[in-house]
């Protein structure tokens, strides 16, 4: 059973959407389905409160990301799609191995580059896989996705590399 | 505020604090703060214990402080949720006694006595009660009670348990630094990015929040439980120590009495130091003689930087985690005692450009806030909303002592997520999970919360059940957890043992004041415990063996301590022999799983080649 975040939110299943319709949308429906709000309910609504009020939360943390936005809208449209997309091709993997290895043995000096780097990277990477979805190339935009993981995993790498060492 | 709050429900907001607590109360003007008779709000969070076996709190308990420091305990707040493992540093610098008790649970002794953190913090919380309904005229029951955001799951469970024990009854427990940002905004007219800077006595935390329309939601939170004002008077006093004057006089630093005249010499020393450029201090060494102590700001300053700039680079944290930049703040909000210092507010006003806002009274804006809270539960202001996060990250342990996240920090709360288990062995009718708080990959740089194990479930063969467990963190930021078989519908059990804290057998004992232990009892359970954990670790380790291709030496060693404790086991040794077993071969699969995470990069990148 997959909760539809769109659904729950309110909004057009697309990439493209407003950051602010769905900003405006996550906090009118927050302030109908809360714990805080509904503390005269009986003990089973509180409950079935409480668990809307997360899966809201989970949703418009789905959403808010472009990249779980796009991983949502694969799973929509073909549940088993991206896991199933495990063939890379050799040249990528070439490329995923260095940027592995240039994670690794980062300094200080350099890692904001590299930080730099890999977030332009994903960011086109997002807009090439926004274009693939809305051409409803779904296998192609999950090979994309994967491929964008490598740096979205690098980004996440460097950031609590700087969290350790402080 | 739309609606005037019910007037049959009463709901008090307790700032719990390190050094001082209070409470405020919601009224149709706005919060108020509660006072004693004497006009005085702050409740000193002392307890201190008499010879003749009173009990006195607050101001009473402070002024007792110097002449009888061993059974007089401040601070308490800072021992809540933990061990006395954790605690042995801290306790170092306390004049009273800090011990580890049953499971290595922090304890106060107090002469032949002792007492959990929580029965402490539980008289500081009657005291309040006593105050707000002496000048209420009222019984007080319900209460929202504040904790700094950047506490775990132990911590907020003591805060809970320390209410109960109080008699009271806790129905939220909200961020110190949110409810700050709800006496700052709630007249409506502040909407924007707000950073909350809270730095009290004993307890750090920086919140970013965005106001808008009524919901103040909090995009991320940072900060250390163990650093605050009273770790500025410990440096502070060290000096003193270590001064010459001192050193050679007749005060030893192991003497109780000697702690606390100095403690309290260098916080009024540190409090001078924020008026003037330099102060000294008379203090008394006994027998009629006195030492002078004087100090520049500049080198008190000095002393503390290095945990000032600590707190910079948790507000640096938190800025990264909300991907936002200092540039985006409207407002830097200070809260707590210890902003007071020229240095907070130097070494802010550098960091954000600008002058902190002070329009908030550091002491109560709290406990106000609390008050706001409270009033929303009861239904007074819906158009007012809080949206908290969980400040750090849940995860579950999986094999080879690795945590694996589920759910991330700064997440939204309430947050849920669903994950799947199944059994090892045919028939097995249990399964643990173990649960961890912390940003680290291995259990060992995480702090356990909690043993679960579901029971119930249908003898199947092995792997065919298919328990759905759903963790779901409240909006107090309390972790739940809900199982479910999915194969035969069967409600599957799930019984917690918490870490730290009270177990709420424990808390139901304690407020039905019947604390006869059955000692033989908690030793059979314990050995039944060990018993089934060294079963599932064999199992699974032979299993994951099976699966996994180690080079032959490790794989040697490995299966070697899984035959060992699978005699042990048969062989029917006692709880100490086994968990020593149990141990040991955790330790060594941590070991290899260290080594695996090691090379896990290139390893999934060779199998997707």
């Amino acid at each position: 059973m997959i909760v539809d975040p769109f659904a729950r939110l309110g909004i057009r299943r697309c990439m493209g959407i407003s950051k602010d319709e769905l900003e405006t949308r996550y906090l009118k429906l927050s302030k109908t389905c809360h714990p805080d709000l509904n503390r005269t309910a009986d003990v089973a609504e509180q409950a079935r409160i409480l668990s809307l009020a997360a899966e809201l939360n989970d949703a418009y943390r789905t959403l808010k990301n472009p990249w779980e936005r796009a991983r949502c809208l694969i799973d929509l449209q073909d549940p088993q799609l991206f896991t199933m997309t495990k063939k890379l091709a050799p040249t990528f993997l070439m490329t995923a191995m260095e940027l592995a290895e240039d994670v690794a043995e980062v300094n200080a000096d350099r890692a904001e580059n590299l930080r730099l780097t890999c977030k332009r990277k994903l960011d086109l990477y997002l807009e090439e896989i926004a274009e693939l979805l809305l051409r409803e190339d779904y296998a192609e935009a999950a090979v994309k996705l994967h491929e964008s993981k490598y740096y979205r995993k690098a980004l996440e790498d460097l950031n609590n590399g700087d969290r350790r060492a402080g | 505020m739309s609606k005037s709050p019910d007037s049959d429900r009463l709901i008090l907001g307790i700032d719990l604090g390190t050094t001082n607590s209070l409470a405020a109360l919601m009224t149709a003007s706005g919060p108020q703060v509660i006072r004693a008779q004497d006009g005085s709000a702050l409740i000193p969070s002392v307890v201190s214990f008499a010879a003749d076996g009173s009990v006195l709190v607050g101001q009473e308990a402070k002024a007792r402080a110097l002449q009888d420091p061993e059974n007089t305990i401040y601070s308490v707040k800072r021992l809540l949720g933990r061990s006395g493992e954790e605690l042995q540093k801290e306790s170092e610098g306390l004049a009273y006694t800090v011990t580890a008790g049953d499971r290595g649970l922090a304890r106060v002794s107090i002469g032949e006595s002792s007492y959990s953190p929580e029965e402490i913090s539980a008289r500081i919380l009657g005291e309040v009660k006593r105050t707000a309904s002496a000048a209420l005229q009222r019984e007080v029951r319900d209460v929202v009670v504040t904790v700094p955001a950047y506490f775990d799951d132990a911590q907020r469970q003591a805060t809970k348990d320390a209410a109960e024990l109080a008699g009271l009854q806790c129905l939220r427990i909200v961020n110190e630094p949110t409810a700050a940002s709800l006496a700052y905004g709630i007249d409506g007219s502040k909407d924007g990015r707000v950073l909350v800077y809270d730095l009290g006595g004993g307890t750090f935390d920086v919140s970013i929040l965005r106001i808008q329309d009524g919901v103040f939601r909090v995009l991320a939170t940072a900060g250390n439980t163990q650093l605050g004002g009273d770790d500025f008077d410990r440096l502070l006093a060290e000096r003193m120590l270590g001064s010459a004057k001192l050193a050679s006089s007749a005060l030893a630093a192991s003497d109780p009495f000697a702690l606390q005249t100095i403690r309290r010499s260098a916080e009024q020393l540190k409090v001078l130091l924020s008026e003037t450029e330099i102060a000294s201090i008379s203090i008394d060494i006994g027998g009629e003689e006195s030492v002078e102590f004087s100090i520049a700001r500049q080198e008190f300053e000095d002393l503390i930087r290095p945990l000032i700039d600590e707190t910079l680079d948790c507000c640096r944290r938190a800025l990264a985690d909300a991907e936002l930049t200092i540039e985006d703040m409207d407002e830097v909000v200070l809260v707590g005692g210890s902003t007071r210092l020229p240095l907070v507010r130097k070494s802010l006003a550098d960091l954000t450009g600008r002058a902190p806002n002070c329009e908030v009274d550091p002491d109560t804006a709290v406990a106000q806030g609390a008050a706001i809270q409270a009033g929303i539960l009861a239904g007074g202001s819906a158009d007012l909303l809080l949206l908290d996060v969980i400040p750090l990250s849940l995860g579950l342990e999986t094999m080879g002592g690795v945590v694996s996240k589920l759910i991330m920090r700064n997440a939204t709360i309430p947050a849920s997520v669903t994950e799947e288990f199944s059994t090892q062995v045919d028939n097995q009718t249990a399964v643990d999970i173990n649960i961890y708080q912390g940003e680290r990959e291995k259990v060992e740089d995480c702090r356990k919360l909690a043993a679960f194990k579901l029971r119930g479930l249908p003898p199947l063969p092995a792997g065919l059940p298919r328990v759905e467990v759903t963790f779901l963190v409240d909006e107090n930021g309390v972790l739940r957890v809900l199982a479910r078989e999915l194969r035969t519908g069967t409600e599957a059990s799930i019984q917690v043992l918490p870490s730290f804290g009270l177990s709420r057998e424990e808390v139901r004992d304690m407020v039905h004041d019947s604390i006869e232990q059955a000692i033989p009892d908690l030793r059979a359970r314990a050995l039944i415990e060990v018993q089934n954990k060294a079963r599932a670790m064999v199992v699974g380790t032979r299993r994951a063996l099976e699966l996994s291709d180690l080079p032959g030496d490790e794989s040697w060693s490995l299966r070697a301590a899984v035959d060992d404790l699978d005699r042990l086991l048969s062989d029917g040794v006692d709880e100490a022999t086994l968990n020593g077993a149990v141990d040991k071969l955790s330790a060594l699969s941590m070991q290899i799983a260290d080594d695996m995470i090691s090379s896990a990069v290139t390893k999934a990148l060779r199998e997707e080649a």
